[in-house]
């Protein structure tokens, strides 16, 4: 008999997710094949250095775009309250699984919460550095440079982030990732990780 | 006959790392000499560059100069630049010919992540190929002399090449061929740093004791040599005094490169890490 | 070129270009060769690097020849000849001149009438009616022989030397400071260096061109510098002369086939009313020796003159009808550039016809000209490009519908789409082969000539007419008469001989009893049986000097340096022997084509042999204003004339009617002194259809000094609006170093320059906008009537 399941995504909320997460890899690997000779063979992604360079600014757009509706969708979630703070004093026992040590999270837990915010200042950087990169006739190389460089400031800071979430997702916390791919979670799932926000749904 | 075509670097490849004169060698080395004091601004030069390099014409006008531009562009390789300086009571009109000075470090080439996109000859010619560049305009940062131009239509960087199609059947380049006064030569740079050598003695001897070779050592030198009358003065010619062929902002992206290897090796290293210390963590199933 | 054949007997450059680099010291005055010469003057430049020499410029502006110079020295535009006269001066009081040369190859020694005076600003004999001088007292003194009185020892008070020394004594360096604007100090550095060239062993060269020609007193600056030169010894030596750089590629050419008024083809002279007779004409043209040792080569003059008439007019020119000399017009008035347009202005001349030039732009006060063209019943312009001329009618402010001159335009080959030769300024005459085919259905200049001449020639045979001879009788013996090649012509300029009929080699073959022809006896040996000596191409240099005799054709007789027998002192040693330009080997004459014969001993004629004195002239009676210079103020100036108030301006040149009212006159308010002048990326107004050379000079504008832009609010780069009585431009203002304000009779004057590029008809890019010449007035050089084009005044505002 299969559990029940919880919706933890809707559909918006899960193809949103994956344009933004799908369009940032692309662009991180594009990047680093910019700023790494030894990379470089990784434009023939998308189908070779200049074809790479003319896309990379392009695929970007459509990232900044997808994060601003990623931030309207999930920013009256990201608040953080009185239990996230406790949370966040007990983020060693997170990290160490030690479940009962760990105030129950709502939805979101405060790890999430400040990953979003981070995401979305690692965003407007990025959208912000990455246009005048886009058009950079328009500004002197010394702007530029410090614009290159926050750039890939920020595109290693995101790839931290990247790594960060694919693994806590996937192996890290199995039964994570089907909330991204058909939007539901088991109700044990929702309990051992968002207890009070599987309460508020099994109340209802 | 050597190959005038040999090459000694190649962009974002080994090569541009490794310098492989030990194995290749025994073509010309070339480099064009500016005699400053024999330029008369005529811009015949940045003509012969447009007329021989098939450059647009670009609608101009006048800013208060004789300059006929206000920067190189991607469309104008080559530029006359008109300074007018007084040193004490006499006045001096600098007159400088801006193009690529085709350092033997090249800090374009070195900067350019596309492989390709930027090739140094044994001959001393940096050139680049669109076809391989991705416009990311690194070079422009790599570059000490602020000389190559991106293009916005081509998305794509250009510079003086030193008409190669030019040097490769054992012509002049263009500029060279149209100075009316000789004062850009050419040869080999040997023999153009005798030529610089005598060219300084008579300056000096016209009272110039400042006159001065400018063949930066920072970038290895380079294949178009300046004999400039007030070698003091260098800022006055739009010279940087100590070009390098790394300057700042490169030194500022190869930090974060390596930052960056160690960062996210770190990131990937640390999940392993962890994984392998607490493992999952799965739900308990309901019954 | 007046002032050169009055000095010298011929009227051109004296030297040519690469001999520039033998020089010891280059001034360059009146000219700027780095901007207008630019490929020229790479010899000032190998002088000033390979042969230690000074290269100095004297201009009003610091210009892109200054820019590579050893020294420059600001000037008020039209204070030449104070400055020139200072530097005699300062020659004669330091006893700086080369004395051996100025005894042996000048009329020093020659003594001059004693009813010869100047006083207040007046040479003697001057006529307040006619504006004009009576001549009769700069006459020399003749002696029971007949010829003229001479004193070798220079000291006679009334011979050349010592009047020239009278003369120039008022031009100290206060004096000159204060009329040209420039600190005495300054002057007095410039002096020494150009004033240290009167040895054997060292030798100077003067580079000038139009910014000395000009002038009202024009041909008199260019005198000054003759002088200066004579002074000095630098005349007829290899790195010396006085050098008049041509404006474009074949002005000289031109000018040696008469494209100036007043003069046929190879400067013979154009008959006048009185000379009813061939025999009348050949007197008064052919001059009689002075002096029993010179070589007087223009008493050739008959031989010259019968030669081009048979080359006109062939068989029909006969001993019995004087060789056609009726065929000639002999003009009772001149035919000069302002003259014709003043004919126009006032309605008197009913066409015109224009080829290869843009006289609207070309001349001075544009507004005037406007209103002449207007007059016309008819103009052609023959031209490759559509001109401002042939659209007069579109110029800013012209009403179209008020103006009813028909203007033909008809489009001929540009020189790049045909052969031909170039005579630079160093008279060498390069042949040169066609480089790109003409666009399709474009004609050349000798299809278009020819058809206009067969079509008159055809009219007159129809319908007869008046005074048909000339037009009937013209030689036109061309394989194809309807499109002569320009080889046919060369062969026809350069003459043959009617008896073998063979092409001469040499202007001595030349004959005044109709056996010889020849359009052109300067150009006799350029193309005979042996090829086309312009064509050569022979780059052997054995005197190491530059001469390349094998290299084309130089005009006289393949001679490099005219004059040049003044390159050697009284016995035919060279002055510097590592400099000769010929020398005397006790048989004949070696290295250039000597200016003599070239057996004739050093002992047996004066050096210049065009001069019927045998030597050059300190003293000229041949000049309109004066046997010496004499410094007056452009017409339009910003002060007095300090060396006499009474007399500011030249005194006798032409003033046509209503001009006066069209100067500034008392109460203006036109306080600068303004110049115009080319740029090195223009070619006069053709190139503004050569995208690449508007992209490089896109605009025009209006140089301004520091301190006067900032006086009238106006930046760098902003906008300018210049007016003179006569019209106003606006332009982009370049606020410049290069001009600084000079002090003139105790006040500050400030310098505008002006460039003459750009006009409203056709042309790329963003040329079309205002031009110099609404600007400049319509007055002329005594001798010539050249324009003033060079100081005017003007008022500045920001725009």
């Amino acid at each position: 008999m299969s559990q029940p399941l919880l919706l933890r995504f809707t559909f918006l909320h899960r193809v949103v997710h994956w344009v933004v997460g799908m369009t940032f890899v692309v662009l991180l690997l594009t990047g680093l094949a910019f700023s790494y000779p030894s990379l470089f063979w990784l434009t023939t992604l998308l189908g070779g250095g200049p074809a790479a360079r003319v896309l990379h600014p392009q695929i970007g757009a459509v990232f900044g775009v997808g994060l601003l509706v990623m931030f309207v969708l999930w920013v009256r979630d990201m608040f953080l309250d009185a239990p996230d703070r406790q949370w966040l004093g007990a983020i060693k026992h997170y990290a160490a699984h030690e479940h009962d040590k760990v105030p129950p999270a709502g939805k979101y837990n405060a790890g999430q919460k400040l990953f979003f915010w981070l995401q979305s200042l690692l965003g407007v950087l990025f959208v912000a550095t990455g246009l005048l990169l886009w058009f950079p006739e328009s500004f002197g190389s010394g702007l530029l440079n410090t614009m290159r460089l926050l750039h890939f400031a920020a595109a290693l800071a995101g790839g931290l982030l990247l790594i960060l979430h694919v693994y806590l997702g996937t192996v890290a916390y199995p039964g994570t990732a089907r909330g991204m791919i058909d939007g539901k979670v088991t109700t044990a799932w929702a309990r051992l990780h968002h207890p009070r926000w599987s309460g508020e749904r099994v109340e209802r | 006959m050597p190959d005038t075509l040999a090459i000694k670097r190649i962009s974002a490849s080994p090569s541009a790392l490794i310098p492989l004169e030990s194995l290749r060698s025994g073509g010309p080395v070339y480099s064009k000499l500016v005699d400053i004091s024999k330029c008369i601004g005529c811009k015949g030069c940045e003509v012969a560059c447009k007329e021989w390099n098939d450059l647009k014409v670009e609608q101009t006008s006048n800013f208060g100069s004789m300059q006929s531009h206000k920067d190189l562009s991607s469309n104008t390789w080559l530029l006359m630049r008109f300074n007018e300086v007084e040193i004490g009571d006499d006045l001096s009109w600098m007159i400088k010919k801006d193009a690529c000075l085709h350092c033997e470090e090249p800090g374009c080439l070195f900067a350019c992540p596309a492989p390709g996109a930027i090739v140094q000859y044994q001959n001393g010619i940096v050139d680049f190929n669109q076809d391989q560049c991705i416009g990311c305009q690194n070079c422009v940062s790599g570059c000490p002399f602020d000389i190559p131009r991106f293009d916005k239509e081509t998305k794509t960087v250009a510079k003086c090449n030193m008409c190669i199609d030019r040097v490769e059947v054992g012509l002049e380049p263009a500029c060279v061929k149209t100075c009316p006064t000789n004062a850009i030569q050419w040869g080999i740079k040997d023999d153009m740093l005798a030529l610089a050598e005598k060219k300084v003695e008579t300056m000096k001897r016209r009272g110039y004791e400042h006159a001065a070779l400018y063949n930066p050592g920072g970038v290895g030198g380079t294949h178009m040599m300046y004999v400039v009358p007030h070698g003091d003065r260098l800022e006055d010619y739009s010279l940087p005094a100590h070009p390098v062929a790394s300057p700042a902002p490169l030194g500022g992206l190869n930090v974060l490169r390596r930052v960056g290897s160690y960062l996210l090796g770190f990131g990937v290293l640390s999940a392993l890490a962890h994984f392998l210390a607490v493992g999952p963590m799965s739900p308990e199933e309901d019954s | 070129m007046a002032s050169l054949a009055a000095t010298f007997g011929r009227g051109a450059m004296t030297n040519h270009w690469k001999d520039i680099k033998n020089a010891d010291v280059v001034l360059v005055m009146g000219a700027n060769p780095a901007e207008n010469h630019p490929c020229g003057f790479k010899w000032a430049l190998e002088a000033r690097d390979e042969n230690g020499a000074k290269l100095v410029t004297i201009d009003p502006r610091f210009t892109r020849t200054s820019a590579v110079a050893d020294k420059h020295l600001q000037i008020r535009p039209g204070s030449d000849i104070a400055i020139l006269g200072g530097l005699i001066r300062h020659i004669l009081t330091n006893d700086l001149h080369h004395a051996d040369y100025v005894r042996a190859h000048t009329n020093a020694s020659f003594i001059i009438s004693g009813d010869f005076g100047f006083e207040d600003g007046l040479f003697s004999g001057f006529e307040e009616a006619g504006s004009r001088y009576d001549k009769t007292s700069w006459s020399y003194q003749r002696a029971a022989d007949g010829y003229v009185r001479r004193d070798p020892t220079l000291e006679d008070p009334q011979c050349v030397f010592q009047l020239l020394r009278r003369h120039y004594d008022r031009y100290t360096p206060a004096m000159v400071a204060q009329i040209a604007g420039c600190s005495e100090e300054k002057f007095l550095e410039m002096a020494d260096i150009i004033c240290s060239t009167g040895r054997a062993d060292r030798v100077g060269t003067i580079m000038y061109a139009v910014g000395w020609t000009m002038h009202t007193v024009g041909s008199q600056i260019i005198r000054t510098g003759a002088i200066l030169q004579l002074l000095l010894g630098n005349i007829g030596r290899p790195g010396g002369g006085i050098n008049a750089l041509r404006g474009h590629a074949n002005v000289q050419g031109a000018t040696d086939h008469a494209i100036v008024a007043g003069i046929l083809p190879g400067y013979l002279k154009v008959p006048t009313p009185e000379q009813t007779t061939l025999a009348e004409h050949l007197e008064a043209s052919t001059p009689q020796p002075l002096v029993p040792d010179t070589v007087n080569y223009w008493g050739n003059y008959p031989k010259f003159l019968v030669s081009q008439l048979k080359a006109w007019f062939g068989d029909s020119a006969t001993a019995a009808n004087e060789f056609g000399y009726h065929y000639l017009g002999k003009p009772d008035g001149d035919a000069t550039w302002l003259s014709i347009w003043d004919e126009a202005y006032h309605g008197r001349l009913e066409g015109f016809i224009t080829l290869g030039f843009n006289p609207l732009l070309a001349g001075p006060d544009i507004p005037r000209l406007l209103k002449s063209m207007s007059r016309l019943k008819w103009m052609t312009v023959i031209d490759p490009f559509m001109l401002d001329s042939a659209e007069f009618w579109k110029a800013p402010g012209m009403n179209p519908a008020e103006i009813d001159t028909e203007v033909l335009y008809l489009p001929t080959t540009h020189w790049i789409e045909r052969d031909g030769s170039f005579t630079n300024s160093g008279r060498w005459a390069q042949w040169k082969e066609k480089a790109i085919d003409p666009p399709d259905g474009v004609r050349s200049d000798t299809w278009v000539l020819s058809e206009l001449f067969w079509r008159v020639k055809e009219l007159y045979q129809q319908d007869g007419g008046a005074y048909d001879e000339p037009i009937q009788n013209l030689t036109w013996a061309y394989l194809n008469p309807r499109e002569p090649t320009l080889v046919e012509l060369a062969k026809e300029i350069n003459g043959y001989d009617h008896e073998t009929g063979q092409l001469l080699s040499s202007f001595g073959q030349l004959q005044d009893d109709g056996g010889t022809s020849s359009g052109n006896w300067l150009y006799t040996g350029s193309y005979t049986e042996a090829g086309n000596m312009m064509a050569r191409r022979g780059t052997a240099d054995p005197t190491g000097l530059g001469m390349h005799h094998d290299w084309a054709f130089s005009w006289p007789a393949n001679r490099r340096v005219l004059y040049n027998r003044a390159s050697a002192d009284a016995e035919g040693r060279p002055w510097d022997p590592s400099r000769a330009g010929i020398a005397w080997t006790g048989r004949e004459w070696i290295g250039d084509v000597p200016d003599y014969g070239r057996t004739t001993p050093p002992d047996a004629a004066g050096a210049f042999i065009m001069t019927e004195e045998g030597v050059a002239r300190l003293f000229s009676s041949q000049m309109a204003d004066g046997p010496f210079s004499e410094h007056y103020e452009p017409v339009e100036s910003p002060t007095g004339n300090a060396l006499h108030e009474s007399v500011p301006v030249n005194p006798v040149i032409n003033w046509y009617d209503g001009v006066r009212e069209t100067l500034a006159a008392e109460g203006d308010d036109f306080p600068h002194a303004c110049t115009i002048y080319r740029v090195v990326e223009h070619e006069h107004f053709v190139t503004a259809n050569v995208p690449l050379l508007v992209e490089a000079m896109p605009d025009f504008f209006i140089e301004l000094p520091e301190g006067l832009a900032a006086e009238k609010g106006i930046e760098n780069g902003g906008r300018a609006r210049v007016w003179s009585k006569r019209g106003e431009v606006e332009g982009v203002a370049i606020v410049t170093k290069r001009i600084k304000p000079l002090t003139v009779n105790g006040q500050t004057v400030w310098t505008v320059g002006i460039p003459v590029h750009w006009g409203f008809a056709g042309g790329t890019g963003s040329t079309h906008a205002s031009m110099a010449n609404l600007l400049t007035p319509f007055i002329g050089d005594a001798n010539t009537r050249c324009p003033e084009f060079k100081a005017f005044l003007v008022n500045v505002e920001r725009a």
